[in-house]
């Protein structure tokens, strides 16, 4: 088991308490804070992009290349003379959308097959955790370049790949936490009067999940933004004159002599997200897990604790 | 121990194997003919005749049913037999035996940085616990475990390369060519490590073993480094197959990036070229390397630490 699945598995043990005393634990939590400002701020600019971004993205202007960071151009322009602010905005849309798109797929493919094989008998459970397995046998993004190399390229290939590969680790997680709630005397009591395997799934076993699928599905956010962007720095995501923030990246590395800020700023772009999905997941978690004392601080908690959690922080 | 090493073996076959079935027609049932597309690389002029085709799809076997293919593909593979580059018309197994060498230096070089930073980062920090220096680390240990290696990778280019003209960017030319990529590496795996190590050694503290190394009259890091990191490394070991893990992943970015001739920029090459033999070969030797050091990995924890119970590890795993 590696460690972010231990710490993925752990958030999942969690549950979820109510009401107004999450939002007061959380704004303690300063880190998880300045998370979750972090995507709110970058979610809002990337739906607003049409609006903020004051040039064009792929408008192309052949005098005005390189330019420096002024009052028209807050990042500059690049190698065609394109607004890398308006891009970086416009890139958020694709890179963003591609991660939420990404995690969504993997969260529905993992809960319902993790679900399906909690809940069925030895047979399916088998041939659903021995295809894991398979997959887990090989570290994903090489497993992800050979699907979405033989798939070719596109925001489509792209996202079933991420899904295609990344599904396993939350599949077995799932099906971890539906054999524990399935033990539950509530889901005897609706055996007993005659409820179905799958109304048992749907009606009580589904809602119990809920709490710890939502900080699943933010902790892998991270993870699901490196790989996309990743992936299409190696240039499998979409083609020019698109912006995307990997493939930007990739593109600026050939004028990296000539203007370095290029390179950066996508580079930037991607670490500020993955870094506020780590803090506002890990926040997430720590405030649904009911060994965390609502007295104690973050880091005082954080103390107690044994290593394999801290691999997302 | 031997029974459950044997166990551990009898699980990591069949893994294998299924593993080796998924990549085979994983890459068979690609989209696109790679009959036609063999045939166009051999000659890129004009039309392909159907007899042309037929011919090729012939000469590379594609014409046999799928379980022949995999059965003859496998068979190879057993013997150390992975076919034949369609590109290179080279043997596949040769090709990367030559990078296997290339890609371990790379691999071992990053290997040895991830020890020799995190060690040290994790212990200042346990033994700074709540002051500002273990702030400062954890803050540092958050980018290192944020920044994508494709773009740590082009920082330090900019950095030694760029502005500071200290090594070389790209290829294979003596250790010098060997720091950046190393670095890159290096970084994700080491921010986690040392804060794994500190958390480790935090727990460790409060041991009893720990209070009588210091009140027979031993300085505090003599204490930390005899008798502390010594218990604390153990349920690192547990994360080492993570590392193995990030370190094959990572090396096809840096091999890519500084254009370092090993195992990993033979990867994407073969992908890029739609290059069959090729694929299956490197991404099912990807695969046996991480089942074995990942069974490697299970199969020490009991060497390292007998108290860990070994039959629960099989029942988790």
């Amino acid at each position: 088991m590696s460690a972010p699945e231990a710490a993925l598995r752990e958030a999942g043990d969690a549950f979820v308490p109510q009401g107004r005393r999450i939002l007061r634990r959380m704004l303690r939590d300063r880190s998880a804070v300045i998370g979750f400002v972090i995507v709110v701020i970058m979610a809002l600019a990337a739906l607003l992009a049409p609006w903020l971004a004051r040039h064009d993205p792929i408008a192309t202007n052949f005098s005005n290349r390189y330019a420096p960071s002024s009052g028209a151009h807050p990042f500059g322009t690049d190698n065609l003379g394109r607004d890398e602010f308006s891009r970086i905005l416009h890139g958020a849309r694709i890179s963003l959308g591609m991660a939420v798109a990404a995690t969504l797929g993997i969260t529905i493919v993992g809960v319902t097959l993790g679900l399906v094989a909690g809940m069925s008998g030895r047979a399916t459970s088998t041939v659903i955790m021995r295809l894991a397995d398979v997959e887990l046998a090989l570290p994903g993004l090489i497993l992800a370049l050979v699907v979405v190399g033989l798939l070719g390229q596109g925001l489509r290939n792209l996202i079933i790949t991420i899904v295609l590969v990344q599904w396993p680790t939350f599949a077995r997680i799932v099906r971890g936490m539906t054999l524990k709630v399935r033990e539950q005397d509530f889901v005897e009591a609706a055996r007993s009067v005659g409820a179905s395997r799958t109304r048992i799934m749907v009606r009580h076993v589904l809602p119990n999940l809920v709490g710890p699928v939502v900080v699943l599905s933010t902790l892998d956010m991270g993870r699901v933004l490196l790989a996309v962007s990743g992936l299409s720095f190696l240039g499998f995501g979409i083609g020019p004159p698109t912006p995307e923030w990997g493939a930007m990246l990739a593109e600026a590395k050939t004028f990296l002599d000539r203007s370095p800020a290029l390179l950066i700023w996508p580079g930037l772009a991607i670490t500020v997200m993955v870094l506020a999905f780590n803090l506002a997941g890990d926040g997430l978690r720590d405030l649904l897990d009911p060994r965390t004392v609502e007295s104690t601080p973050g880091w005082e908690r954080r103390r107690a604790r044994m290593g394999a959690d801290e691999s997302v922080r | 121990m031997g029974r459950y090493a044997a166990r551990r073996l009898l699980v990591a076959v069949p893994t294998l194997l299924a593993l080796s079935l998924l990549i085979f027609a994983l890459v068979s049932r690609a989209p696109g003919d790679p009959a036609e597309e063999q045939a166009r690389r051999q000659d890129s002029r004009g039309e392909i005749s159907p007899e042309r085709l037929a011919e090729v799809r012939h000469e590379l076997g594609l014409d046999r049913p799928f379980v022949t293919q995999y059965v003859s593909w496998l068979g190879g593979a057993v013997h150390g037999d992975l076919g034949r580059s369609f590109v290179r018309r080279t043997s596949v197994s040769s090709e990367i035996g030559r990078r296997i060498p290339v890609s371990a230096r790379l691999a071992g070089a990053a290997f040895a940085l991830i020890l020799l930073l995190s060690v040290p980062l994790g212990v200042a920090a346990a033994m700074f616990h709540r002051h500002w220096a273990d702030h400062a680390l954890r803050v540092l240990s958050l980018l290192g475990a944020s920044v994508p290696g494709f773009f740590g990778a082009y920082l330090l280019i900019i950095l030694f390369a760029t502005k500071l003209g200290l090594l070389p960017v790209a290829g294979d030319e003596g250790w010098q060519s060997l720091v950046l990529p190393a670095i890159t590496l290096a970084v994700g795996p080491t921010a986690v490590v040392s804060r794994l190590l500190r958390s480790s050694l935090l727990e460790v503290f409060g041991e009893d073993y720990m209070r009588s190394a210091r009140s027979k009259g031993l300085g505090p890091l003599t204490v930390v480094v005899r008798h502390g990191l010594r218990n604390a490394a153990v349920p690192l070991v547990t994360y080492l197959g993570a590392v193995f893990g990030a370190l094959l992943e990572g090396a096809v970015i840096a091999e890519v990036i500084f254009a370092w001739p090993g195992v990993g920029r033979l990867t994407v090459e073969a992908i890029g070229q739609r290059d069959y033999p090729m694929i299956q070969g490197v991404v099912l030797f990807a695969g046996a390397v991480y089942v074995v050091m990942n069974l490697l990995v299970d199969l020490s924890y009991g060497f390292i630490d007998p108290r860990i119970r070994l039959e629960e590890a099989v029942e988790r795993s």
